[in-house]
C-alpha cells in the first residue's frame, strides 16, 4: 500500500528536477555552468603583457596643449609610446609627431586647437619592439573650460606721467587663420592687473585693477618704479589664468628727448659759430696804412734824426731832433691818420713810409711769430720796419735782431681805427712787470709784452719823464722826435693779459677795439706832437702822476735819462690825455720780443735801450 | 491742428513701442545664471567624465544636433533638451559621492527652473518648435536611448559642459557682445 505513494513521490520529484533543469537551460543558467569555475585562458609563456602608461592627462595652457603620461611599472629601457587623439563624437586619429616617441609627453596643440564647442580625448600605449600595451585614455575630455589662460606679451610705454599698457593675448602657433584667443573666448575677456609702485621715499604698494580691454593707462608720479603683471580672465568661465612676467618701468624725466638733444646741438652750433667768428675777426686785421708821419720821417732820415745808428744798441743813438724836420713831421703827423695808439712803434698809415726807408732794419717780423700784428697781418710789421727806420724809432729797428723772434718787431705799420678821445692811461703800476713795454707806450695794450725788466725801466723812464712836465721849447720837439722815434713802436694790442711774457706783440686779437689802440694822436698832432703811430708797437706812456712800475729795475739807473724822458713826458702827458689808458691789462706799450732784455743793455742808451732792447729781446 | 496731431503721434509711438516689445517677447527671454551652473559642474566634471567609458558614442556632440540650430529654434531646443535631462538623466543616475551629488542637485534644480520658464513661453506661443528642431531633438533622444540606461545617464552628465556652453552661447546678453 505505501510503495505506490513512494514511487509517485519520487517520480514527481524527478519530474520537478527535470523541469528546473530545463528552465535553467532556457534561462541560460545552469547549475553546471554556474558551478563550473571558469578556467583562465591559456597564455603563452613568452608573452608578458606590456604595462600601459598611466596618469595620462592633459596639461593645457591656451594654445599649448601637452599630453603627459607616466610609464607603466618597471619600465626602464627603450620604450616608445604611441599617441592618438579623438574629437569627441568622431574617431581616433594618430598624432603625427608622437607616433613612436620616447618621451613622456606629446604636444597636441595643433590637433586640439579648435576647442570651440569641441572636446577631445587622447590615449597612449607603450611599444616595445613588437609588443604593444593597452591603450590608456585620458580620464576626462579636453574642453575649453580646462585650458589655463595666459597672455603673450605685455608692452609698457612711458608717456609723461602716464604709463600706456598694451596686452597681447596668446596666439596659436603657426598660421591658423580661424582660431584665435578672441574667437574662442568671444565675450567677457578681462584682465587682472597687479601694479606695484615703489619709490625711494615710500614703501612699495600693490594695487590690483580689473580691466576689460587690452589697453590701459596708469598714472604715475616721477621717480617711481612701477611694476605690472597681468592675468587674463574670462568672467563667464571658470578658467584659471597665469600671471604674466612682471614688467617694470622707472618714471624719470626724459632728459634725453628729441627736443633736448636738438636744443643742445643747436646751442653747441651757435657757440662754435660765435667762437669761429670771433677768432676770424681777431686774426684778420684791417690793413693799416702807415702814418704820414713816417713818410715824412723817412724823408727826414738824412737829417740824422733817424739814423741807423740810432737803432743800434747805443746809448747815444738818440739824436736831437731837427727842428726843421720836426714840424714837418708834426704837421705830417697832424695830417696823418695816425691815431694815438698804444703802440710804441710806428704805425704808419702810409705805405710809402715803408717803402722809402729800408734803413730801418728792424728785425724782420716774422709774420708767423706769434703774430704781434694780430689782425694787422704779416705785412704790417715789415712795413713798419721800413718806416721805422726812417723814424726815430731806430731803437726799435736796432733791436731788430731780437725782434724777429718777437711777435712784434716794434715797427708796425697799421692804422688804428679812428677813435676819439683816447686817453692816456697809465698802466697800473702793479702790472708793469707784466707789461713788457719798452717803456714808452702809447695807450696801453691790454696785454703785457714780455719785455722784461728793461721794459719796466723804460716805463719808469717814461713815467719819470712824463712826470717831469718840464716844458721847454726844445723839449717838445725833442720829445716829439723822440716820441716819433718810438712811435714806430706801437705795441700791438693784446686782448688777453699775458703776464707770463708771451711774445710782446702777442696776438692782436682786437685791433680795433683793444684799448691799446684807443689813443688818438690827433691832439698830439695839434700840439705839435707827432701823432703816435698807429702801429701796435710799444708806446707806453704813463699818465702824469702815475708811475709805471719797474719790474725789478731800480730807478736809480734811469736817472740819466730822466732829462731826455722829460721831453717825452711833457709831450706825452699833455697829449696823451686824449688817449685812453685802460687800467686793465692792456697791450703793452711796446712790442717787445719775448726774450727778456739782457741787463747789460740797460746801462746803455737809456732812451734807445728800452726800444732797442725791446726789439731785440726776442733773440 | 497741432494739438490734434500731438496725441496722434503719441499714440503711434506707443503702438510702435508695444509692437517692438511684443516682437521681442516672441523670443522667450529668460534670466538664468549660467555662470553659477557652470561653476558647479566644473567642480565635479573630472569625476563624472571619468566614469564614462563609452568613448565612441556621443549624445549631444554630434554635428547634426546642437550646432546647426536656427535662432528661432533655440528656445524650443533648449526646452526639450532640458526636459530630457530633468526627466531622465538626473533621475536615472545614482550617485554615492556626496560632493558630486550636491553638485548634480544644484544643476538639476537650475535646469528645472529654466525648463518651467520655457514651458511658460511655449504656452504664450513664443517657444514653438519647428520641424527641423523637432527632428534634431529626436536624434538626441535616439542617441541617448541607444545606450544602457545607467551608462547613458553617466554619459549625459559628462556632456553637461557641452550643453551649458551651448546654452550660454545662445542666451548671452547683448550688451556684452564684442
Amino acid at each position: 500500500m505505501m510503495l505506490p505513494w513512494v514511487v509517485a513521490w519520487t517520480a514527481s520529484l524527478f519530474l520537478l528536477c527535470c523541469l528546473q533543469i530545463s528552465g535553467a537551460a532556457a534561462s541560460g543558467e545552469t547549475l553546471w555552468t554556474t558551478s563550473v569555475p571558469r578556467l583562465p585562458a591559456p597564455s603563452s609563456p613568452n608573452e608578458t603583457q606590456l604595462p600601459s602608461p598611466k596618469n595620462v592627462l592633459f596639461k593645457a595652457v591656451i594654445f599649448h596643449h601637452i599630453l603627459h603620461w607616466e610609464p607603466g611599472q618597471n619600465q626602464t629601457h627603450n620604450i616608445s609610446y604611441e599617441v592618438q587623439y579623438m574629437r569627441y563624437g568622431e574617431s581616433w586619429n594618430p598624432v603625427p609627431n608622437c607616433n613612436r616617441t620616447p618621451h613622456l609627453s606629446c604636444d597636441l596643440t595643433l590637433p586640439t586647437l579648435d576647442l570651440d564647442e569641441k572636446s577631445y580625448y587622447a590615449r597612449v600605449r607603450a611599444i616595445d619592439g613588437h609588443q604593444m600595451s593597452n591603450w590608456t585614455r585620458t580620464d576626462t575630455r579636453l574642453s575649453k573650460d580646462d585650458v589655463i589662460l595666459r597672455i603673450d606679451q605685455l608692452k609698457l610705454q612711458l608717456s609723461g606721467n602716464t604709463i600706456l599698457g598694451k596686452i597681447l593675448p596668446a596666439r596659436p602657433p603657426g598660421a591658423t587663420g580661424n582660431i584665435s584667443y578672441e574667437s574662442l573666448f568671444k565675450h567677457y575677456r578681462e584682465y587682472d592687473l597687479s601694479i606695484t609702485k615703489g619709490s625711494e621715499n615710500h614703501k612699495p604698494i600693490q594695487i590690483t585693477r580689473k580691466i576689460k580691454h587690452e589697453e590701459f593707462n596708469i598714472s604715475v608720479t616721477e621717480g617711481e618704479l612701477v611694476c605690472i603683471s597681468v592675468k587674463p580672465v574670462i568672467r563667464s568661465q571658470t578658467n584659471k589664468g597665469l600671471w604674466s612676467e612682471m614688467k617694470c618701468v622707472t618714471v624719470t624725466q626724459p632728459y634725453l628727448t628729441v627736443t633736448t638733444i636738438s636744443a643742445f646741438f643747436a646751442s653747441l652750433l651757435t657757440v662754435c659759430l660765435t667762437v669761429g667768428y670771433l677768432s676770424i675777426r681777431c686774426y684778420i686785421r684791417k690793413p693799416k696804412k702807415p702814418p704820414e708821419v713816417l713818410a715824412s720821417l723817412a724823408k727826414q732820415k738824412s737829417s740824422g734824426i733817424l739814423s741807423k745808428e740810432n737803432f743800434k744798441v747805443k746809448q747815444d743813438t738818440i739824436h736831437p731832433l731837427d727842428e726843421a724836420s720836426f714840424p714837418k713831421v708834426s704837421l705830417e703827423l697832424k695830417n696823418s691818420e695816425l691815431h694815438s695808439s698804444t703802440d710804441s712803434g710806428f704805425s704808419s698809415t702810409k705805405q710809402s713810409l715803408q717803402s722809402e726807408d729800408p734803413q730801418f732794419l728792424l728785425p724782420v717780423l716774422d709774420p708767423t711769430t706769434g703774430g704781434p700784428q694780430g689782425g694787422s697781418g704779416p705785412q704790417q710789421p715789415k712795413s713798419s720796419l721800413g718806416t721805422s727806420s726812417s723814424s726815430s724809432t731806430s731803437s726799435s729797428s736796432s733791436s731788430s735782431s731780437t725782434s724777429s723772434t718777437s711777435t712784434d718787431s716794434g715797427i708796425y705799420l697799421h692804422t688804428l681805427s679812428p677813435q676819439s678821445g683816447q686817453e692816456w692811461r697809465q698802466q697800473p703800476g702793479s702790472g708793469d712787470q707784466d707789461r713788457e713795454d719798452s717803456g714808452i707806450g702809447l695807450p696801453q695794450s691790454s696785454t703785457a709784452t714780455p719785455l722784461g725788466s728793461s721794459e719796466g725801466l723804460q716805463h719808469k723812464r717814461v713815467s719819470t719823464a712824463l712826470e717831469g712836465k718840464s716844458s721847454t721849447p726844445k723839449l717838445p720837439e725833442e720829445e716829439a722826435a723822440a716820441i716819433v722815434v718810438f712811435q714806430g713802436y706801437l705795441q700791438q694790442s693784446r686782448c688777453t693779459d699775458n703776464p707770463e711774457g708771451a711774445s710782446s706783440l702777442g696776438e692782436d686779437c682786437c685791433p680795433e677795439g683793444s684799448p691799446g689802440y684807443k689813443c688818438r694822436t690827433e691832439r698830439d698832432v695839434e700840439s705839435g706832437w707827432p701823432p703816435l703811430p698807429q702801429t701796435k708797437g710799444y708806446l707806453k706812456q704813463s699818465l702824469p702822476g702815475q708811475s709805471l712800475g719797474v719790474p725789478g729795475a731800480s730807478r736809480g739807473q734811469w736817472t740819466e735819462p730822466t732829462e731826455e724822458w722829460s721831453l717825452l713826458s711833457l709831450v706825452n702827458t699833455d697829449e696823451l690825455t686824449t688817449c685812453e689808458w685802460s687800467n686793465t691789462p692792456d697791450l703793452p706799450l711796446l712790442l717787445l720780443p719775448t726774450a727778456p732784455i739782457p741787463p747789460g743793455i740797460l746801462n746803455t742808451d737809456p732812451l734807445t735801450l728800452p726800444l732797442i732792447s725791446t726789439l731785440h729781446t726776442s733773440e | 491742428m497741432k494739438l490734434s496731431g500731438f496725441p496722434l503721434c503719441l499714440l503711434c509711438a506707443t503702438l510702435f513701442l508695444w509692437l517692438a516689445h511684443a516682437g521681442s517677447l516672441k523670443r522667450c527671454q529668460i534670466s538664468m545664471d549660467m555662470h553659477h551652473i557652470e561653476k558647479s559642474f566644473h567642480r565635479i566634471k573630472n569625476t563624472i567624465q571619468m566614469k564614462d567609458v563609452f568613448q565612441n558614442v556621443t549624445i549631444l556632440s554630434a554635428s547634426e544636433t546642437l550646432y546647426n540650430i536656427t535662432p528661432s529654434d533655440v528656445c524650443c531646443m533648449t526646452k526639450d533638451v532640458l526636459g530630457l535631462y530633468v526627466d531622465k538623466v538626473f533621475r536615472n543616475h545614482e550617485e554615492s559621492d556626496p560632493r558630486i551629488q550636491r553638485g548634480l542637485s544644484t544643476i538639476a534644480n537650475s535646469f528645472l527652473h529654466i525648463r518651467n520658464a520655457l514651458e511658460q513661453c511655449k504656452n504664450q506661443r513664443n517657444c514653438d518648435c519647428q520641424k527641423e528642431a523637432t527632428e534634431k531633438f529626436q536624434i538626441i533622444v535616439g542617441n541617448y536611448e541607444q545606450m544602457e540606461v545607467k551608462a547613458a545617464a553617466i554619459k549625459a552628465l559628462g556632456e553637461l559642459d557641452i550643453l551649458l556652453s551651448w546654452i550660454s552661447r545662445n542666451y548671452r546678453p547683448k550688451a556684452t557682445t564684442k
